[in-house]
């Protein structure tokens, strides 16, 4: 964290490229995440490009109270959120799914292609992006990221309460769809 | 406390975010209810499949796309780029090699070469004016009164003009005086004393070129609101260069009939004719309120006398020569034809200076011989930078419910950290000049009947309010007048006035002086045990053509008057201790009885 802020120095110093430092840093993890929120791998991209680009323009605002990690993935999820409210028609991976006939969620070049394929994770990333909104952030900060309550509390600017119940009840929403697949996982 | 669902606390036993009794209510729940065992598998369940899911990476180096983007969404959308910091390069060199371009040489000989004539020709009209002008004003001044008709016009410009100059050293002397003193200091002539030399360097640069008329006006803005004192304050060679405001003023009006006394300075000669008549105007107007400061005024002895030497000789003269005649702009109107038009008005004749209450007003003749002092920030926003400042000695209650108190009133206090940094910004130098321990200071805008109620609403707890000092009292009334004067749109050649019709609340003043006003001490108001008389009613007293203001007055407030109709108030406010207080017999002896219990 002590590089991120030299990095962040460097940058807000004229050094541009060392905000490069922080974009590789950060850029897969975030995208992880993203994925999960917006459930498109291209549109999780560009959330993730536009992401790093606000921090970029907004750097000087950064006030070091939190991580810049928890910064940036407070302006990857709002843009997550905005975005996937604008594109909800076509944004879901079912849907994806359905019109494409491919698995949109990964290009399909990485090495964890066969997984992908694997109709359990299929099922379990439908069932997330079925949630709500509200729920969806937070269990995916929580589960796919492993973030803690207060870091989910700072990046979704959630009273610690708030995260705990909308968590719970994400878990039993998300339960209640996939009960079959872990059924057979017992 | 309240009740949890089980379900949640179960999810956060799952993830550890439990508080010590929690987790045993929970563990407690886990032994005794096999449904809280189940639901707990599946979350662990859950977990554990969400956890399986393969990690995406992006596969790609984005941090040359951002960069792009932010470049792309700097240019287009306008946003800024962090900062960076200019590089550490030797300026010596830089500079250099920008100011040794043949243009650049070329300009800066012209400049100096214009600078150069300029000066030699205003040092031959300087000494021409010294020969027909200084040479006579002592002679004039040990005269007797005559009455001004039978003056020829010659005879009394030179008058004029050795009271002008008299006048000057006059405030510059008071200037002088007024530096030293401790917390009675006005914020307003430190600052127009410091805005001279900018005068002056505006004035010193010809300007030639198109681009700078923006910057002419600004120079042009910020001479009319430069009060004399800051022209006293230059050395004569810099007056005579810079244009002081109302030598300059006069030539560049260029219709000052026995006042124009030379051609348009070269330095305003290139600059646009409308910037020209706009300062032409705004000098006429300085006239104006300084035509409206009469000889003799008792406010301004006080301090006078107590100066240097030179300010007391400088004093002597506006008393003892007879005000020859009221100019504005071309035309002098002889005082009598003045005092004639006021009695028609069935106004007193004014004969001594004194604020519509008597005691507020005191150093009115200052702020009457001040003109608009306006930044051009303050310009945008259509307020002014004038203060005024209330300077109150207060027991603890008071001022802990001043906030509350200024609210009754609907003062509304700096909202956010930024007003308050600008007011603080405002009354930098009343900071500087009353800096006192244990005082407590507060900022507000408020409209002059806020102001009056607040002052009134001290005024009448008399027994919490030891001492109540107001500066610089009327000059925001009389400024509003005069910002309302200068926005006119309809302020033209034609309906400008031609006398300069004495201001109503000014012959009041003066017929308050003549009532005495005892708490006088040394130009300053200091009214000792509360105050002493109501401020006036009147919101607006007219200042320079009071039918103009009349009218400016009558109308109803502008879209955005109402900005301009407020006033930064700073409240300083000594907490004094209620015993000491009756004992040195400031508060009413009930307050002390009252303390003790």
């Amino acid at each position: 964290m002590n590089d991120d802020a030299h990095w962040i120095d460097q940058t807000l110093a004229g050094n541009s490229a060392a905000f490069g430092q922080l974009v590789r840093r950060y850029q897969d993890r975030l995208y992880n995440t993203v994925l999960h929120v917006v459930g498109n791998a291209e549109d999780a991209r560009d959330v993730v490009q536009d992401a790093f680009v606000q921090a970029f323009l907004k750097l000087e605002t950064f006030q070091r109270a939190s991580t810049f990690y928890t910064w940036i993935y407070r302006i990857a999820v709002n843009l997550a959120i905005s975005h996937r409210r604008r594109r909800r028609p076509v944004a879901s991976v079912e849907h994806a799914r359905e019109s494409a006939g491919i698995e949109p969620v990964d290009g399909g070049d990485g090495p964890t292609e066969p997984l992908e394929r694997d109709e359990r994770c299929r099922q379990v990333r439908a069932a997330i992006s079925r949630l709500n909104e509200e729920f969806r952030a937070v269990l995916v900060l929580r589960e796919i990221d492993s973030c803690s309550y207060e870091a989910i509390s700072q990046i979704l600017e959630l009273p610690i309460g708030t995260v705990r119940s909308r968590l719970a009840r994400a878990r039993i929403q998300l339960r209640d769809q996939l009960r079959e697949v872990m059924v057979i996982d017992e | 406390m309240t009740h949890v669902p089980e379900h949640e606390l179960i999810s956060a036993y799952l993830d550890g975010e439990l508080s010590d009794a929690e987790r045993e209510q929970v563990e407690k729940l886990l032994k005794r209810s096999p449904e809280a065992r189940r639901q707990l598998g599946e979350f662990r369940a859950l977990s554990s499949t969400l956890g399986s899911l393969s990690r995406h990476e992006l596969g790609e180096d984005l941090s040359e796309a951002v960069l792009g983007a932010a470049e792309r969404e700097v240019l287009v959308g306008g946003d800024s780029v962090p900062t960076p910091a200019p590089p550490r390069t030797a300026l010596g060199p830089t500079l250099f090699r920008r100011f040794l371009t043949p243009r650049a040489i070329l300009w800066s000989s012209l400049a100096v070469g214009v600078a150069v004539m300029l000066m030699l020709n205003e040092s031959a009209q300087q000494d021409k004016r010294l020969e027909d002008g200084i040479a006579l004003a002592p002679k004039e001044a040990a005269k007797p009164a005559e009455p001004p008709s039978l003056r020829a016009a010659p005879a009394m410009e030179k008058a004029k003009q050795a009271e002008a100059r008299a006048e000057r050293r006059d405030l510059a002397a008071d200037d002088l005086e007024a530096t030293p003193a401790e917390d009675k200091g006005f914020a307003g002539e430190v600052l127009a004393g410091k805005g001279a030399s900018g005068i002056g360097n505006a004035a010193e640069m010809p300007d030639v070129q198109p681009a700078r008329e923006a910057q002419s006006r600004v120079a042009a803005t910020d001479r009319v609101q430069q009060p004399p004192e800051s022209t006293a304050a230059l050395p004569q060679s810099a007056q005579s260069f810079g244009g002081g405001p109302e030598v300059g003023g006069r030539k560049l009006a260029g219709r000052g009939g026995a006042a124009g006394l030379a051609p348009p300075g070269p330095a305003m000669s290139a600059a646009p004719a409308e910037g020209v008549d706009r300062l032409a105007e705004s000098m006429e107007k300085e006239q104006e309120l300084r035509k409206s400061r009469t000889p003799g005024e008792p406010a301004a002895l006080p301090r006078v006398a107590a100066s240097a030497p030179s300010a007391q000789t400088a004093a002597d003269a506006p008393a003892a020569a007879p005000e020859p005649a009221m100019d504005v702009g071309a035309e002098r109107v002889p005082e009598e034809e003045v005092d004639g038009k006021l009695a028609r008005q069935g106004k007193p004749k004014p004969m001594a200076p004194a604020g519509p209450d008597g005691a507020a007003f005191a150093r009115d003749e200052d702020t009457t011989a001040n003109p608009l002092r306006r930044s051009p920030g303050a310009l945008r926003q259509e307020t002014t930078d004038e203060l005024l400042v209330v300077h109150c000695d207060v027991l603890p209650e008071v001022a802990r419910n001043f906030s509350q108190l200024l609210a009754d009133q609907g003062i509304a206090l700096p909202k956010h950290d930024k007003q308050l940094k600008r007011h603080r910004d405002v009354y930098a130098e009343v900071e500087q000049k009353s800096e006192r321990p244990g005082e407590q200071r507060v900022y507000a805008e408020a409209t002059p009947s806020q102001i009056e109620a607040t002052l009134t609403e001290l005024q009448a707890r008399r027994e919490q309010v030891a001492r109540l000092d107001v500066q610089p009292a009327a000059r925001v009334q009389r400024q509003q007048a005069l910002t309302r004067f200068n926005r006119s749109a309809d302020f033209s050649e034609q309906n400008r006035p031609t006398t300069p019709a004495k201001p109503a609340d000014l012959a009041d003043r003066r017929a308050g002086a003549d009532r005495g006003d005892s708490d006088r001490k040394g130009g300053d108001r200091a009214v000792e045990g509360g105050w002493s008389k109501p401020l006036a009613k009147q919101p607006y007293p007219s200042s320079g053509p009071a039918e103009s203001f009349a009218a400016e007055a009558a109308q109803p407030a502008q879209p955005s008057g109402e900005l301009a109709e407020k006033y930064r108030v700073l409240f300083v406010l000594r907490v004094i201790d209620p015993a000491a207080a009756a004992a040195d017999a400031l508060i009413d002896p009930a307050v002390k009885a009252a303390s003790e219990k």
